[in-house]
């Protein structure tokens, strides 16, 4: 669906986007993150052929921007972080001049449906100089929709957003993955890439350090697991059992439970599980305390760089 | 496929969206009611001569207070060419335009389109206005009256092409205006020197330096002449006005082959530009 192979883009001495190769699958949602000044926004340029790449070539649903430029056009549909939007017009005629230019089918009937969509129905006779920043971003999604593209590319698509807005757009969004619709979402706001996408690429100075859905990458991010195991009764020779696994870094007891820090080489789950067992414990329930995207990315922008780049090498 | 249907498509699509856009610009009706004006200051101006002689003697009296009006029109469209494409960078908005079906030379075109399609309705304002003024006035309408009106359309393309290219450049639309507020100021004031330089009583003891600048300016003039696409229009006003077929001919072909090369040039600067803020 969306293909870069080698992609590169340099400003003079400044590498913006350096050997970029990334492969998003038909009806996935790609989440794209990273730090300003990471690329990001160099390219979706690119994707969308508004920037030439240096070197490299991008596929979108198989073919080049220019083997096939208008029918690729048509296919995709685009929200950038800021709306930029002809405040001499009202929502409807808005719609309707997109509708107009992606030759849509029953325009009318899609303009009516992408408006109730987005709870903009109702203000659809106003002119767009009046509209709300969060009003703005709801009638710049409108108009991605309006075409029902195949693939969707979102940037930051929930900024300037209040909760229940981004409820709305975060409904849409996985309306429309489940009719098969694929997604590539760059954002800030980690809690909605963490929600909605399949799969995340970590994007710093121009590199993509890391690919992989979401449990994947928090493993390989986590040099340690951490347990938390709540049992029937504590019991010093069951927590010094525990203590002395080769596995096990570190232990801390909290009430009736007992935090327990793994190395994350294995998941040592059951390994605990049965030597508690085996001294006589009963363990009522055990989980892992996950690590959230927003730890991982700071993890992978600021720390943990080294231990990605020596995963790659050895892989 | 090829991309010359889709282009149309897009073409009218944009075409239409500014047009309407046009309809709802103060500025046009300005710039319609201060060419009126002028035409009928220019047309009070023979009656007075009439009233007060008993007689004038001009082929086509309203073809000077149509050249005024169509001049006013075309440097009107030529400053809103200028600004058309910038002002969109400038506001975003074309960013948003592109990512959809439409290509630099879809976009120049539906540009240069709705700048031309306005162009005409203003001629056939005009006429309307034109035939009113001769009905009120007896003054004569002849075929070359209404050859110059028609005609005046095609030759403004240049002039609307030419701010076009300028809109292309410049990144905000600011820019764009002073730009082809420069050049004009320019074309204008090397025109201006030359005439008064040519009016200099030359004799032996003339300064060297000022033998100098007039055959500098008229090297320059000539150069500006194929520059400025106000001369085009002109050129084939005059043409027109003469009654000279083939130097007309000439003269539209020269004036649309510069058109046609400043809306090229037009499309690669976009390209550089990029669509932007």
């Amino acid at each position: 669906m969306l293909k870069t192979s080698g992609l590169v883009k340099k400003y003079d001495r400044l590498t913006a986007v350096d050997n970029l190769n990334i492969h998003v699958q038909k009806g996935e949602i790609y989440g794209f993150l990273g730090p300003n000044g990471a690329g990001k926004t160099t390219t979706i340029m690119m994707l969308l052929g508004m920037e030439k790449p240096s070197k490299g070539t991008i596929e979108l649903f198989g073919k080049q921007m220019r083997q096939d430029y208008f029918a690729i056009r048509r296919r995709v549909g685009v929200l950038s972080e800021f709306q930029f939007l002809y405040e001499d017009m009202t929502a409807y005629e808005y719609l309707r001049f997109f509708a107009r230019l992606y030759e849509v089918d029953k325009p009318d009937a899609k303009i009516q449906e992408v408006l109730s969509r987005l709870d903009l129905w109702d203000r659809r006779d106003e002119l767009l100089g009046g509209y709300s920043k969060g009003m703005k971003q709801k009638l710049g999604m409108a108009r991605v929709l309006v075409h029902d593209p195949d693939l969707l590319i979102l940037d930051e698509p929930v900024s300037s957003l209040d909760p229940y807005g981004i409820r709305e757009i975060r409904d849409v969004i996985m309306e429309e993955n489940a009719k098969g619709k694929t997604m590539f979402i760059s954002s800030h706001i980690l809690s909605e890439i963490e929600r909605t996408c399949h799969r995340v690429g970590i994007m710093n100075k121009g590199r993509l350090l890391a690919e992989d859905d979401m449990q994947h990458l928090k493993r390989r991010l986590s040099s340690e697991v951490e347990l938390v195991i709540e049992l029937e009764r504590l019991e010093d020779a069951v927590i010094e059992a525990i203590r002395n696994e080769r596995y096990v870094n570190s232990l801390e007891v909290d009430g009736s439970c007992v935090c327990v820090k793994t190395k994350a080489d294995a998941d040592h789950r059951a390994d605990i599980s049965r030597l508690i067992s085996s001294m006589g414990g009963v363990v009522l329930s055990l989980s892992t305390k996950e690590l959230s995207l927003e730890e991982a990315f700071v993890t992978i922008t600021e720390n943990n760089l080294s231990l990605l780049t020596k995963e790659g090498e050895a892989s | 496929m090829s991309a010359l249907p889709n282009r149309l498509h897009t073409i009218a699509t944009i075409t239409r969206r500014e047009l309407r856009s046009n309809l709802y610009s103060l500025g046009l009706y300005l710039a319609v009611s201060l060419a009126f004006a002028v035409a009928i200051v220019t047309v009070s101006s023979y009656v007075s001569s009439v009233e007060q002689n008993g007689l004038m003697s001009i082929g086509n009296p309203l073809s000077e207070p149509l050249r005024y009006a169509v001049f006013l029109a075309a440097a009107y469209l030529a400053l809103c060419s200028a600004m058309s494409i910038s002002r969109e960078r400038d506001q975003g908005t074309l960013e948003v335009l592109f990512y959809g079906p439409v290509d630099s030379v879809s976009y120049v075109m539906a540009k240069f389109s709705e700048q031309m399609i306005t162009f005409a309705g203003i001629i056939v304002v005009y006429l309307a206005f034109f035939a009113i003024v001769a009905a009120m006035t007896n003054l004569g309408v002849g075929w070359t009256f209404f050859a110059q009106a028609l005609m005046s359309v095609l030759l403004g393309s240049s002039i609307i092409g030419f701010g076009i290219l300028l809109s292309s450049i410049a990144r905000k639309a600011r820019t764009s205006v002073i730009l082809f507020l420069s050049l004009v100021v320019l074309f204008f004031a090397v025109d201006l020197a030359v005439g008064i330089l040519a009016g200099v009583q030359w004799s032996e003891h003339t300064a060297s330096p000022l033998v100098f600048a007039r055959t500098v300016l008229t090297h320059v003039r000539t150069a500006t002449s194929w520059i400025s696409p106000f001369d085009y229009l002109e050129r084939g006003v005059t043409a027109i006005v003469v009654g000279n077929a083939g130097m007309f001919i000439r003269r539209m072909v020269e004036a649309l082959l510069y058109t046609g090369a400043l809306l090229w040039a037009s499309v690669i600067a976009f390209d550089r530009k990029g669509v932007r803020r």
